[in-house]
């Protein structure tokens, strides 16, 4: 069975809490007249009735800066916003390999984007699209990531079968960035989360990236989430006679390449909403 | 009625807007909870941390100390708190635990951009040199107190990397092989005094290692060679340099770009009693001090040399005329050793020499499977319809090499990608079910580029492949194709 997302549905057929702030009115057909003679009870109605929402109020609205926000809710404010709109996932922006290795393997070794300088450069890329993204983490409740570590095995190897993990540490997931006006948020691969995220670690000195895979596998897990999100990858230059700082620059261009392809992507989506 | 409205007012929770912050009260006492259950610790502090609520820091605190928790976990936990109150519980862990430093200097610098100066991280550098000095006993210790001591002050622990270079702290300190460390900091942060440290180093350092040295002088300062200390150096190196220089002193020459040298090195070059690495090194120091060797001294050496030898001549080569380099070029093709011919098909095709798609063909049939790359790579910038017609044969015998040399595969498609021919593509479409796993991500973005409509079922099956890195791929592909399409 294939889960699909609902696309549309029905108003409420029941008065919502701004219809009865406005129309007061509207609980004297709603509740036996021999209830509404007491105050006492009018008013405790009327106080369920205006509180029954506050969770999602509270994420939502609750003071701002998503530094404030309470991440326990977030899942709450995702499933709100993805009432006005469908949860949408983007596919991966491919630029650039996402491949590389570190260790005694390595003639030439990769350069890495850092995270933060990585996280930055999205944000103010985004904002220059006109995006608002929130520069601060948002926890999705009920969504670990798990660390794995292959299994050596030399004859395995050798013969070439697939390789064997053992399951480590759990980490909880966030998205590095959220843009609540659009509904969408952001993760972004890097060498310091690419095992927390469920990247293969190795025993060995010798360790290998590959940035698209565990950056569709965790494009493919939020598919299943309350939550639109873009999943971005560090590019990894890993050349021969390239400079460091040529690497970087190189590297910083095809990240923006990747943002600016989404821009492209949520434009065209908006579009045909 | 109205008694009930007034109640509802008064006793109706306040909008969530208008409360501190919007956090659930409810939750830090959870994570509390959990924290004193002994359970799910790391999540916990994880969590603490995305919260950004400084009601967090007296766990992570103690999370710090507790053996069982993910430290570098706690640490970027502590940095998401932004607490000042954090820096110096940081600091003792630090101290005790160096090889965190660089998961310390993130936090610290999540918590303040200018935590180095702050008097809690500067008030500690006393006790981390002394650990560092105190730390004989193990290697390992010792070298992450090292690096924690450039990481977390690198102005103060100057003198350290000082005291290295000068063989104050040395051998009997059990500081052996730290020299490139304390040199490395030093160009980091270029400091000019290190100048004439480095300069020494260099004189007494042995060819391979010279390089280093250059390194951290350029990074210091460009202009270094001509610094009183490198001028008195090349005095200096005055007797040894004559036509019986060893190949530390032929490095040497090169480092300090010593042109009064060149009749010496001429010497050295043809002189047959002399190994040809020697022979080579003299020449690649010739060239690389702005002297045009003569072609019938290269062509001399290149045929005397083995092929390790042979690529400072190649690179000597470079440096002619296209139509001096090339009568030299196809001599050292003549070379039997596949790797130097791989070179030289690499030096025609830079001098744009129309031997170079004939000969690369050639070398294409006779290399082996680790060479195929390289040449195909060559032949890819060619345009020549020749190439196209090779790479489809090459497809062809790479399919039938098996999933584990799928990598020579790779090096097709990716020459393919390289010549963005539409022949080539639709046969890598016809192809594409039978090519391995490894090799169909760089397969689709060669065949994307054709913005053929009809490809995207048959990438469409490959978004069920169990590979994710093909499924990226394949869903990006499908995505490409159609926006081509609107």
């Amino acid at each position: 069975m294939k889960l699909k997302s609902v696309k549309k549905y029905r108003n409420a057929n029941y008065p919502d809490r701004s219809t009865l702030r406005s129309n007061p009115q509207l609980i004297n057909g709603a509740v036996p007249q021999r209830w509404l003679k007491k105050g006492l009870t009018t008013g405790t109605l009327l106080m369920l009735v205006g509180s029954c929402d506050q969770g999602w109020h509270a994420a939502t609205q609750g003071g701002g800066p998503q530094t404030k926000r309470d991440p326990s809710s977030l899942d709450h404010q995702a499933r709100h916003e993805g009432r006005a709109h469908e949860f949408k996932m983007p596919p991966l922006f491919i630029h650039g390999d996402g491949h590389g290795a570190t260790g005694c393997v390595v003639v030439t070794p990769p350069v890495f984007l850092s995270e933060d300088e990585a996280i930055d450069l999205i944000i103010n890329e985004l904002r220059n699209s006109g995006f608002s993204p929130s520069d601060k983490p948002l926890l999705l409740d009920g969504v670990l990531t798990e660390e794995r570590r292959e299994k050596y095995d030399r004859d395995r190897l050798q013969a070439g079968r697939a390789a064997e993990y053992e399951k480590g540490q759990k980490h909880l997931f966030y998205l590095d960035g959220y843009d609540s006006n659009r509904g969408i948020g952001f993760k972004f691969v890097s060498s310091e989360n690419y095992e927390k995220l469920g990247g293969p670690s190795s025993d060995s000195t010798v360790m290998s990236y590959d940035m698209v895979a565990v950056a569709q596998e965790i494009r493919e897990r939020l598919a299943g989430e309350p939550v639109s999100a873009v999943v971005f990858y560090d590019p990894i230059i890993q050349r021969d006679g390239c400079r460091r700082g040529e690497c970087e620059a190189e590297a910083r261009e095809l990240l923006k390449e990747q943002v600016r392809d989404f821009v492209e992507w949520s434009r065209r989506e908006s579009a045909q909403e | 009625m109205r008694i009930g409205l007034v109640l509802a007012l008064l006793l109706a929770p306040p909008p969530a807007s208008s409360g501190p912050s919007g956090v659930d009260p409810s939750r830090f006492e959870r994570l509390a909870q959990m924290w004193k259950d002994h359970r799910d610790r790391n999540l916990v502090v994880e969590e603490i941390g995305l919260t950004g609520e400084k009601r967090g820091l007296p766990v992570l605190l103690e999370a710090l100390k507790d053996p069982g928790c993910d430290k570098r976990g706690v640490l970027e936990a502590l940095g998401r708190l932004r607490q000042r109150e954090a820096i110096p519980a940081i600091m003792e862990h630090l101290l005790s635990r160096p090889q965190d430093c660089y998961s310390g200097s993130r936090a610290l610098g999540r918590i303040d951009l200018d935590w180095r100066s702050r008097n809690e991280v500067t008030h500690t550098y006393p006790r981390f040199l002394e650990a560092f000095l105190a730390s004989k006993a193990d290697w390992g210790d010792r070298f992450y107190s090292l690096l924690a001591l450039f990481e977390l002050f690198p102005v103060q622990a100057k003198e350290v990397a000082f005291g290295i270079l000068e063989n104050r702290i040395g051998e009997s300190d059990g500081c052996s092989g730290f020299h490139s460390n304390a040199m490395e900091h030093l160009a980091t942060s270029k400091d000019p005094r290190a100048v004439p440290l480095i300069v020494e180093r260099l004189l007494a350092a042995e060819s391979y290692s010279q390089g280093e040295c250059v390194e951290a002088l350029d990074q210091i300062d460009p202009e270094w060679r001509r610094a009183r200390c490198a001028l008195d150096a090349v005095r200096r190196l005055g007797p040894r340099l004559t036509s019986a220089m060893d190949e530390d002193t032929i490095g040497l020459v090169k480092a300090f770009q010593i042109k009064g040298a060149a009749p010496a090195l001429v010497q050295v070059v043809p002189d047959e009693r002399r190994k040809p690495k020697i022979r080579a090194a003299a020449l690649d120091a010739l060239v690389s001090i702005g002297v045009s060797p003569n072609p019938s001294l290269v062509s001399t050496l290149m045929k005397s040399c083995d092929a390790a030898a042979v690529l400072p001549c190649l690179d000597a080569v470079r440096r002619l005329p296209a139509d001096a380099a090339v009568p030299l070029l196809m001599e050292a093709w003549k070379n039997p050793d596949s790797w130097v011919r791989l070179e030289v098909l690499g030096r025609l095709q830079q001098v744009d020499a129309p031997e170079v798609v004939d000969l690369g063909l050639s070398l294409l049939d006779q290399c082996s499977q680790y060479q195929t790359g390289g040449v195909l790579e060559i032949l890819a910038h060619c345009s020549d319809p020749r190439v196209r017609e090779a790479l489809c044969r090459q497809l062809d015998r790479s399919l039938k090499m098996g999933e584990d040399k799928a990598w020579v595969m790779a090096s097709v498609v990716s020459a393919m990608d390289e010549l963005d021919s539409p022949s080539l593509c639709q046969q890598l479409v016809d192809t594409f079910k039978s090519l391995p796993t490894y090799v169909k991500p760089g397969a689709i973005k060669v065949m994307v580029k054709t913005g053929d409509q009809g490809l995207i079922p048959l990438l469409q099956t490959e978004l069920a492949s169990p590979d994710s890195r093909v499924r990226a791929y394949a869903e990006w592909g499908i995505y490409c194709l159609r926006k081509q399409a609107r």
